[in-house]
C-alpha cells in the first residue's frame, strides 16, 4: 500500500514537473528566441549621441577631394584628360572619342553614396542632444551630399533627386525618372548653402575638417560651373536647364559672403617664403594647419598609417609619368604683366635646358615654381640624392612611366626636406581647397555678367603680388592670335580671366572641368600636345639616349608614334556626358539614355 | 601553444508513471575553453663586420587568444500507449531548447622587454585588444502519433514546429509535418501460401518536410553598422573611429525546408536466408537562400538575399544479404549495398547562367571543359612558326607537344565564352564528378571446429562505381607547379617520366629516356607556370574516379570452452584484422581515390592488428 502511493506521489509530481516544464518553455519562448547582436552596433541602437552622429560622418571623409594615392600623384595628374598635361604611357581615349560602348554596368552611376548619406538625413533627428551639439556634423553631411550629388551632375546631367533612402520595394522611387538639371542643381545649392549656415569655421575647426570657408569656396564652383555650362552648352545635346545669370550671381554672392564673414582675402595667401619661393613652397608642405590660404587639406603621416609616396615620386618616379604641355607653358605672361609667344625663336632663342632657364627669366615666375628648372635643389637629406641638383628633364629612362616627355617636369609638391625613401614620414599634405580658386571664379562670374573687370584688389591682385608680378590693374596684357582658341569668340576680358585661371591652378586638376563646362574641345581636338624644343647635347653624356619624337620644328611629339600621326578626335555630340549603363536602363524604363549612347532597343 | 578544454554533462531521466505512459527528460551542458597564445621571438642576422643585427619585421611579439563557449540543450518528451484488440496507438508530445553562447577575448602586444617570456604585462610597445560575442538558440516543439492494426497496417504522423533566434519574429517559426505508412503484406491471409517462399514483405512509403537553418549568419533580420577604428582622414593628428553604413535586410527570411519523399520495400525470402530492403528517394529542398531579381542602381546597394531558390536530389538505396550454411557446422553470409544519387537545381533567380554559379538545370557537381584529342604537331605552325588559329587567350605561346584544343564554336580561337550556358565558347559539360553507384560488399564465413573452437573470416569491400574527375591544380598528379611564390615540385618514375619529347628536345634528356611522341603527358615546362596552358579542365585528361577498396578483412579464432572452463574464462578471442589492405583504382598509385582535392595528405595508412579478446 505504501510503495503504490509513494510511487503515486512521485509519479505525480513527475507529470506535473514534464508539463510545468513544457508550458513554462513555451512561454519563454518568444524572449527566448530575440538574439541580439552583442558584439556589433545595431542601427536601431544607434543615431543618440551627437558623437555617434559624427563617427558616421568621419568615415565618408574619403569621398573629399585632395587625395594623394598611396603610390602616385593623386589629384596633381588629374590634368592629364585635358590640354594641360600630357602622360608619357598613352593619349587619353576619352579625349580622342574612343570609348564608344554603353558600359552594362558602373561607368560612375553609382549610388551607394548617395544612399549612406541619406540615411544620415533620415535619422539625424532621433539624436538626444540639442541641435547645436551635432550643428557641425549636419553641415558636413549637406555639404557631402552636394559634392557626391554635383558629381554625379557634371558626369550625367539630369538626374533624379532622392532625398531619402530607398527601400528595396519602393517601386515609385526605384523607377523614377531623371529629373531635369535645374532641380537638382537648384536642391544642390540649397544644401550648400545649408551647410555653409551650420559649418564652423576654419579658425574654431581646423584645417582638417570641413569648414564655411570651404563651403562658400565650393559654392562658387558649383555655380560657376553651372552658369557656364548652361550658358555655353546651350542648344547643343549636352545643353542644361539651368539659369547662367541666377548662378553666376551666386558666384559673386559667395566672394561677396566670404568679404564679410570670413574675414576678407587680405594677408590670407602662403607669402611667408618672399616672392620666389612661396607659390612653390605652398604645394609642397607637410601640414597646412597654419596656411589660412588652404582651408581644407588632407594630412598624410607615416606614424598613423596615412601613406603617400609624393616625395618618391614627385622628381625620381616620372611625376606618375605626366609632365606640362607646350600649351599650358605658352599661356604664362612676361614677368612684365605682358603678353609673351615662347614658340617665336627671337623670343626663347635656346633650346633644350637652356630654353627651361631662359623662359625662367622672361616668364610669370609662377612658371618657374611649377617646372623644375636647371639648378632646381632636388633633395637635401637622403644620400645619394642630397644636395642633387636638377640638371636635364629625365627623359632617357627605359621605363617610360619615369619621363617627363614634354620637357616640362611638374614641381608642383616638390620639397626638397622629403625623404627619398618610399612612404616615409614628413610627408606632403593634400590641398582639397585653396582660396585663389574663390577669387578666379569670382572674376570670372563678373566678367560673365557685367564684360568689365571688378575691383581687382582682393583677388588677382593679391596673386600677382605674391610672385612679385606686376597687378592686372597696372598692365592689361593683350589678348594675341596665338592665345588659345576655344572654339567661339570670347571678349578680351573673359581670356584674360581664363589665361590667369589657367596659370595659377595649373596642374592642381581644375582644368578638365573648365574646358568641359567652356564646352572647350577645341583647345586639344585636331591637335597633338607638344613640348619644349629638344636639344640633344643636354643628353651626350648621359647613356641610355632618349628616344624622343619631334615635329617638324624641333619640339617633342610625345604621340607622334601613339596615334600614328593623327590628331585628337573628340565627339562633342556625345562624350560631354556619360551613358548610363544598359542594366539600368533594362530595369527602369523610365530612364532615358544621355543623346547619341547605345540604348536598349 | 594551444590548449582546449571540453566539458561534457549529460543527465537522462526516464520514468514510467503508469501503464502505457513513460517520460523522459534529458539535458546537455558543455562548456569548450580554448585557450591560445602566439609568442614570436626576433631574428638576429650576424653581417660581415660580426656585428648582430635584428631582422625588420621579426620584433617581437605576442598573441593571445581565449574563448569560452557554452551550451545547453534540453529535451523532455512524454508518450503514452494503448492497445484495445488488435489497434495499437501511440501518442507522443515533447519540446525542445538550446542555447549557446561564446565570448573570445584576444590582444596583441609589440616589443616585449623579455622575448621568451609570453607575457604582455612586459611589452615596450603597442598593445591592442578586442572581442567577440555570440549567441544562438533554437527552440521546438513536437509530436508524435503511430497506430498499427494487428502489426500489418502501421501508420506515424509527426509534427515539429521549430523556432529559431537566427530569424525575425514574423518568420522565425516553422511547422515541419511528415507522415508514413507501412503494409507488413507477409502478415496478409492472402500471403499464406507464398510464406514459405518470401517469409516477409514490407512495403513502406513516407513524406515530410524538416527544416533547415542552412549557412545563415546571426542576427539577419537587425541591421548592423560595422566599426572601423580608424578614419582614413586625419582630423587634428588622429585618427577618428568611424561607422558604416548597414546594408539591406530581408526581414521575411526564413528557414530552408526539405521534403523527402520515400517509397521501400523490405522482402525476406527462404526464413530470411535472403534479405532485401529496396530504397527510392525524393528530396526537394527548397525556400533555399538564392539572389533577388537585381534592383536598379539608385537603390545603392544590393538587394538582399531570398529564400526562393531549390534543387532536388533523387536517389535509390539497395540492400541485400544472404545467410545460409554449408554444413551444420560451416556457415556463411553475403552481403551487398548499392546506392546513388545525383542532384540539380530546379530553380534559381538569375538571368545569367554562369556554370560556375547555380542555374535552373544545373547538375551539382558537373564539370565543364574544352575538347582535347591529340598534341601539337608540327603540321599545326605555319611557316613563321605560328599556330594556325588562336588559342591566345589561354597562353601567348605555343609549342609541338602542348594540347590542342577544339574550337567547338568555329570561330577560330580558343575562349572559354563569357562562361554561361548561351554563351559557352569552346567549353561543353564533359562529366561530372559526384561519386556514383556507391557499393560495399561484405563476405563472411565460419567454421565451428568441434571441441575445437571456431574461426571465422570476413572481407568487406567499398568503391565508387563511377565518377569523373579532374585534378586541376592538383602538383602531385601533374608533376611540378608554381603555387604564388612557392615551387612545388613533385616527380615520380613511372608515369611521371612519360612525357612528350621529340628530335627538338634537349639532347640531355633525349640521351636519357629517348623519344617519347606518343606520350601521355604534354611537354614539360620549367618552373615559369607556363605549363598551366596545357591543364586546362579538358576531356584528355579526365580520369575515372571509380575504386574498390578492400576495407577490412578479419579473421579470428574463438577458443572452444572446453579448454577455456577449466581455467575459469568464459570467452576468449584471438584476432588478425587488416585495414585498407589495398585498392583498385584507374588513379595513378600516389593519388588516393578518397582524397583527389589536392593530394595532399597522407596517404591512407593499411593497418594490420593483433589481438586477444578475454571475457571473465
Amino acid at each position: 500500500m505504501k510503495n503504490k502511493s509513494i510511487k503515486k506521489i512521485i509519479s505525480c509530481s513527475i507529470i506535473s514537473g514534464v508539463a510545468f516544464s513544457i508550458i513554462f518553455s513555451l512561454s519563454a519562448c518568444k524572449k527566448f528566441l530575440d538574439r541580439e547582436p552583442l558584439d556589433q552596433v545595431s542601427e536601431p541602437k544607434f543615431w543618440k549621441t551627437a558623437k555617434q552622429l559624427d563617427a558616421y560622418i568621419v568615415g565618408k571623409y574619403d569621398w573629399l577631394p585632395g587625395q594623394l594615392s598611396a603610390d602616385g600623384m593623386g589629384y596633381y595628374v588629374a590634368d592629364q584628360t585635358s590640354d594641360n598635361m600630357v602622360n608619357g604611357t598613352s593619349y587619353s581615349r576619352y579625349m580622342n572619342g574612343e570609348n564608344t560602348t554603353t558600359p552594362s554596368s558602373g561607368g560612375g552611376w553609382d549610388w551607394s553614396a548617395i544612399r549612406q548619406i541619406n540615411m544620415f538625413f533620415d535619422n539625424y533627428q532621433r539624436c538626444e542632444t540639442p541641435f547645436q551639439t551635432y550643428q557641425q556634423t549636419y553641415g558636413e553631411a549637406c555639404f557631402l551630399k552636394a559634392y557626391r550629388y554635383h558629381d554625379l551632375v557634371m558626369r550625367f546631367g539630369d538626374v533624379p533627386w532622392y532625398t531619402s533612402v530607398i527601400s528595396d520595394n519602393d517601386e515609385v522611387a526605384l523607377q523614377r525618372p531623371r529629373d531635369p538639371r535645374a532641380l537638382v542643381v537648384d536642391s544642390i545649392m540649397a544644401l550648400i548653402d545649408k551647410s555653409i549656415v551650420n559649418l564652423k569655421s576654419r579658425s574654431e575647426v581646423g584645417v582638417n575638417r570641413i569648414n564655411k570657408e570651404t563651403a562658400l569656396i565650393y559654392k562658387s564652383r558649383v555655380a560657376l560651373f553651372e552658369a557656364t555650362w548652361a550658358k555655353y552648352h546651350a542648344g547643343k545635346s549636352s545643353a542644361s536647364s539651368v539659369d547662367a545669370n541666377k548662378y553666376f550671381q551666386k558666384v559673386i554672392d559667395a566672394y561677396n559672403q566670404f568679404k564679410t564673414e570670413c574675414g576678407g582675402f587680405q594677408g590670407k595667401l602662403y607669402t611667408a617664403d618672399g616672392v620666389n619661393k612661396s607659390y612653390y613652397n605652398l604645394f609642397g608642405k607637410f601640414d597646412y594647419a597654419d596656411v589660412p590660404e588652404v582651408t581644407l587639406s588632407k594630412k598624410y603621416s607615416q606614424a598613423l598609417g596615412v601613406l603617400n609616396n609624393v616625395g618618391y615620386i614627385v622628381w625620381l618616379y616620372g611625376y606618375s609619368s605626366c609632365s606640362y604641355s607646350q600649351s599650358l607653358v605658352q599661356s604664362y605672361l612676361s614677368k612684365n604683366g605682358t603678353s609673351i609667344n615662347i614658340l617665336d625663336p627671337t623670343v626663347v632663342t635656346t633650346k633644350g635646358a637652356a630654353s627651361l632657364t631662359q623662359m625662367a627669366d622672361l616668364l610669370d615666375p609662377r612658371f618657374k615654381q611649377s617646372v623644375f628648372i636647371p639648378g632646381d635643389l632636388l633633395n637635401n637629406n637622403t644620400p645619394p640624392f642630397k644636395d642633387a641638383l636638377f640638371k636635364v628633364p629625365q627623359m632617357n629612362m627605359s621605363d617610360v612611366s619615369r619621363n617627363a616627355v614634354t620637357g616640362f617636369s611638374p614641381k608642383k609638391a616638390h620639397n626638397p626636406d622629403s625623404k627619398m625613401i618610399n612612404q616615409t614620414d614628413p610627408l606632403v599634405a593634400g590641398i582639397a581647397f585653396r582660396l585663389p580658386e574663390l577669387m578666379l571664379n569670382y572674376v570670372e562670374a563678373y566678367v560673365e555678367l557685367n564684360g568689365g573687370f571688378p575691383d581687382l584688389s582682393d583677388n588677382i591682385d593679391l596673386l600677382r603680388q605674391r610672385v612679385g608680378m606686376p597687378t592686372l590693374t597696372s598692365v592689361k596684357p593683350t589678348v594675341d592670335a596665338w592665345w588659345p582658341d576655344y572654339g567661339y569668340p570670347v571678349s578680351d576680358n573673359l581670356a584674360i580671366v581664363r589665361q590667369e585661371r589657367r596659370v595659377e591652378l595649373a596642374g592642381e586638376g581644375y582644368r578638365v572641368n573648365d574646358w568641359k563646362r567652356w564646352r572647350a574641345h577645341k583647345l586639344f581636338d585636331g591637335k597633338r600636345p607638344k613640348g619644349f624644343k629638344y636639344d640633344e647635347a643636354d643628353f651626350a653624356n648621359v647613356t641610355p639616349k632618349p628616344v624622343v619624337n619631334l615635329d617638324a620644328d624641333g619640339y617633342v611629339d610625345p604621340y607622334k608614334v601613339f596615334m600614328s600621326g593623327g590628331v585628337y578626335k573628340f565627339n562633342p555630340d556625345r562624350d560631354y556626358l556619360s551613358p548610363i549603363p544598359m542594366d539600368d536602363l533594362l530595369r527602369n524604363k523610365n530612364l532615358k539614355q544621355n543623346p547619341n549612347w547605345d540604348s536598349p532597343k | 601553444m594551444a590548449k582546449s578544454h571540453r566539458l561534457d554533462n549529460i543527465l537522462a531521466l526516464d520514468a514510467d508513471i503508469v501503464k502505457g505512459w513513460t517520460a523522459h527528460i534529458d539535458g546537455t551542458w558543455r562548456v569548450a575553453f580554448d585557450d591560445n597564445q602566439r609568442l614570436r621571438k626576433p631574428v638576429y642576422e650576424t653581417r660581415p663586420s660580426g656585428a648582430s643585427s635584428l631582422i625588420p619585421g621579426t620584433e617581437s611579439s605576442l598573441t593571445k587568444f581565449t574563448q569560452l563557449e557554452t551550451y545547453w540543450t534540453l529535451q523532455g518528451y512524454t508518450a503514452y500507449e494503448h492497445t484495445i484488440s488488435k489497434h495499437t496507438f501511440r501518442a507522443q508530445v515533447g519540446v525542445q531548447a538550446e542555447e549557446d553562447n561564446i565570448r573570445q577575448l584576444s590582444g596583441t602586444a609589440k616589443d616585449l622587454f623579455v622575448p621568451e617570456l609570453p607575457a604582455i604585462a612586459t611589452a615596450a610597445g603597442v598593445r591592442t585588444f578586442n572581442d567577440a560575442l555570440s549567441t544562438w538558440a533554437t527552440a521546438g516543439l513536437f509530436g508524435r502519433v503511430n497506430y498499427n492494426f494487428d502489426e500489418k497496417y502501421l501508420l506515424e504522423l509527426n509534427g515539429r514546429y521549430d523556432g529559431s533566434g537566427r530569424y525575425s519574429r514574423d518568420s522565425r517559426w516553422g511547422f515541419f509535418p511528415s507522415a508514413s505508412v507501412g503494409w507488413n503484406m507477409s502478415s496478409e491471409k492472402f500471403w499464406k501460401s507464398i510464406l514459405p517462399v518470401v517469409n516477409r514483405s514490407k512495403i513502406r512509403a513516407s513524406y515530410g518536410t524538416l527544416g533547415n537553418q542552412g549557412n545563415s549568419a546571426g542576427y539577419l533580420h537587425i541591421p548592423t553598422m560595422s566599426v572601423g577604428s580608424q578614419a582614413g582622414w586625419i582630423i587634428n593628428n588622429e585618427r577618428l573611429p568611424f561607422v558604416n553604413t548597414p546594408g539591406i535586410l530581408n526581414m521575411m527570411r526564413t528557414w530552408e525546408k526539405y521534403t523527402t519523399f520515400d517509397v521501400g520495400l523490405e522482402l525476406g525470402f527462404f526464413g530470411n536466408r535472403l534479405t532485401s530492403e529496396f530504397d527510392y528517394f525524393n528530396r526537394r529542398s527548397w525556400d533555399v537562400i538564392g539572389p533577388a531579381t537585381p534592383k536598379p542602381s539608385v537603390l545603392g546597394t544590393g538587394a538582399p538575399d531570398v529564400n526562393n531558390a531549390e534543387f532536388v536530389t533523387n536517389g535509390w538505396e539497395l540492400q541485400m544479404r544472404w545467410n545460409d550454411i554449408i554444413s551444420k557446422n560451416w556457415d556463411y553470409s553475403v552481403g551487398l549495398s548499392l546506392s546513388d544519387a545525383m542532384s540539380h537545381v530546379t530553380k534559381y533567380n538569375t538571368t545569367i547562367n554562369s556554370f560556375n554559379g547555380w542555374y535552373p538545370g544545373k547538375e551539382f557537381d558537373e564539370i565543364w571543359g574544352y575538347t582535347v584529342d591529340r598534341f601539337l604537331n608540327k603540321g599545326d605552325f605555319d611557316a613563321g612558326g605560328k599556330l594556325k588559329w588562336d588559342q591566345s587567350r589561354i597562353n601567348a605561346n605555343w609549342y609541338p607537344g602542348d594540347v590542342k584544343y577544339e574550337d567547338l564554336d568555329g570561330d577560330g580561337k580558343i575562349t572559354p565564352g563569357s562562361g554561361t550556358i548561351e554563351n559557352p565558347g569552346d567549353l561543353h559539360k564533359i562529366g561530372n564528378s559526384t561519386p556514383r553507384y556507391r557499393f560495399g560488399v561484405n563476405l563472411a564465413t565460419g567454421y565451428s571446429f568441434p571441441k575445437a573452437g571456431r574461426i571465422d573470416l570476413s572481407v568487406f569491400f567499398e568503391g565508387i562505381g563511377k565518377r569523373d574527375l579532374f585534378m586541376s591544380g592538383n602538383f602531385f598528379y601533374w608533376g611540378g607547379a608554381t603555387g604564388g611564390s612557392s615551387v612545388e615540385t613533385s616527380t615520380f618514375k613511372g608515369k611521371h617520366l612519360d612525357f612528350y619529347r621529340d628530335e627538338d628536345s634537349n639532347p640531355r634528356l633525349l640521351e636519357l629516356l629517348g623519344e617519347n611522341v606518343n606520350a601521355y603527358f604534354p611537354r614539360p615546362y620549367g618552373n615559369s607556370g607556363e605549363g598551366g596552358k596545357n591543364f586546362q579542365t579538358s576531356t584528355r585528361y579526365l580520369l575515372s574516379g571509380a575504386y574498390m577498396r578492400l576495407k577490412n578483412l578479419q579473421l579470428t579464432y574463438t577458443l572452444p570452452n572446453n579448454l577455456l572452463d577449466r581455467a575459469k574464462i568464459k570467452t576468449c578471442r584471438i584476432y588478425f584484422s587488416g585495414e585498407n589492405l589495398f585498392v583498385l583504382s584507374k588513379l595513378p598509385s600516389y593519388i588516393d581515390p578518397e582524397s583527389v582535392n589536392n593530394g595532399k595528405m597522407y596517404p591512407q595508412q593499411a593497418v594490420y592488428s593483433m589481438g586477444i579478446n578475454i571475457g571473465f
